[in-house]
């Protein structure tokens, strides 16, 4: 969706047009859970805020100024709401449920989560999707939320930057040291010796 | 090209984000250079990395069913704002209204004052005008009696008048009667001493 469009579309919701809101919806959802998703590790939790992000698209929309900026401002409210829901489960780590590849419902605190396979990807190489699932917490959260909104969100750099509110350059320098700590993570884990 | 801008540019090529001359002037380089080349292979190597990371596969029903709720909730939502705002539309004409009709009372308070201020003044008015004729239907007799004070004015004038006239007849005579003893005082010498007058007042004694 260009620029024009989504500007257009945007007036609609702001007149509160429900057919609007809908193609809204069907635009943005899926790029939305997909960061949700592997950001939290937990559909359920990832369905919430991703409706939670709509929801305070509504409320704001009346005071929003479209500048082309509509995508970056949009996940910027996700990646917050994502980053306080870690900084709650930090202080309050509580059970959560998770719905695993066979889709039974598994009981599971939130330190083992990044343990638990990812409901949605497919079972052939799941120990591989494991260990990058692993890799990937291991980065400093900042440069995990770049690795995210660009592969899950296909969101790209220069948007990263605005979403993140920082220079473009940065955003590319942090990117590239996570790929490559990323890497080396993956070598570490698949390195044979470790198995000895 | 710097090592910084070669590393950016080689991510943005990677990630399919270059434009295409940039992208031109990168492998250019990237041919002239095979460090530079062996470095943006190491860069294409970890972002394989990333990609490898398989997209969340959602089944058409879960798609359904979770696009169903978020825009369940957004209709939820807005019939929420859209009965706010008609509450609050209404809120807004009975505020508007009450504030009219405390207007119109105040209006009508300030008037009936007014009304009654003026009603009392004219009625206290007729009251003095009523009064004062009162009273001259009470003097109209004395109306047409004669002014006996005027006369007795008149009178103690005229008489004033006279006196005065009276008085300035009497001086003059009394002046007239007057001069020939002056002039025999006048004609008396200065000291009665010298010519065997008499040195003292003789006072009588006794007798008193």
């Amino acid at each position: 969706m260009d620029a024009r469009a989504i500007a257009e579309l945007l007036v609609r919701c702001q007149n509160g047009d429900k057919a609007a809101w809908d193609i809204l919806v069907d635009a943005y959802w899926q790029r939305l859970f997909g960061y949700a998703l592997r950001a939290t590790s937990n559909p359920e939790l990832a369905q919430d805020l991703v409706q939670e992000t709509f929801l305070r698209i509504v409320q704001r929309l009346g005071a929003y100024d479209d500048q082309g900026k509509f995508e970056a401002w949009l996940f910027r409210i996700l990646v917050n709401l994502v980053r306080d829901h870690g900084r709650s489960l930090a202080r309050h780590p509580t059970q959560s449920t998770v719905i695993d590849s066979d889709g039974d419902r598994v009981e599971m605190t939130d330190e083992l989560a990044g343990k638990v396979p990812a409901p949605f990807d497919p079972l052939h190489r799941q120990e591989e999707v494991d260990s990058l699932q692993v890799a990937l917490r291991k980065l400093p959260e900042g440069d995990r939320q770049i690795l995210l909104l660009r592969h899950f969100a296909d969101m790209p750099f220069k948007d990263i930057a605005r979403t993140l509110n920082c220079p473009i350059g940065t955003v590319l320098a942090r990117a590239h040291r996570a790929l490559g700590k990323l890497r080396s993570l993956m070598e570490v884990t698949h390195d044979p010796a470790e198995f000895d | 090209m710097t090592r910084l801008n070669l590393t950016n540019a080689s991510l943005l090529d990677i990630s399919g984000e270059l434009g295409s001359a940039a992208q031109e002037q990168l492998h250019e380089h990237l041919d002239a250079k095979p460090d530079a080349q062996a470095e943006y292979n190491v860069l294409a190597a970890q972002y394989a990395v990333l990609r490898s990371l398989p997209k969340p596969e959602v089944s058409d029903a879960l798609k359904a069913g979770m696009t169903a709720r978020i825009k369940a909730a957004i209709h939820a939502h807005l019939d929420f704002q859209a009965r706010g705002k008609r509450a609050l539309q209404r809120a807004r004409l009975i505020h508007y209204a009450l504030a009219g009709l405390s207007a119109a009372a105040a209006v009508a308070v300030v008037t009936a004052g007014l009304v009654l201020l003026n009603s009392h003044h004219q009625k206290s008015s007729n009251t003095s005008v009523a009064h004062v004729n009162r009273v001259i239907d009470r003097l109209a007799p004395y109306d047409s009696a004669p002014a006996t004070y005027d006369e007795a004015i008149d009178d103690v004038d005229s008489s004033v008048r006279q006196l005065q006239a009276e008085e300035s007849s009497v001086s003059g005579a009394q002046t007239q009667e007057m001069t020939p003893l002056l002039e025999v005082l006048a004609s008396l010498p200065a000291n009665p001493t010298v010519d065997g007058g008499v040195d003292e007042l003789e006072v009588p004694q006794g007798g008193m």
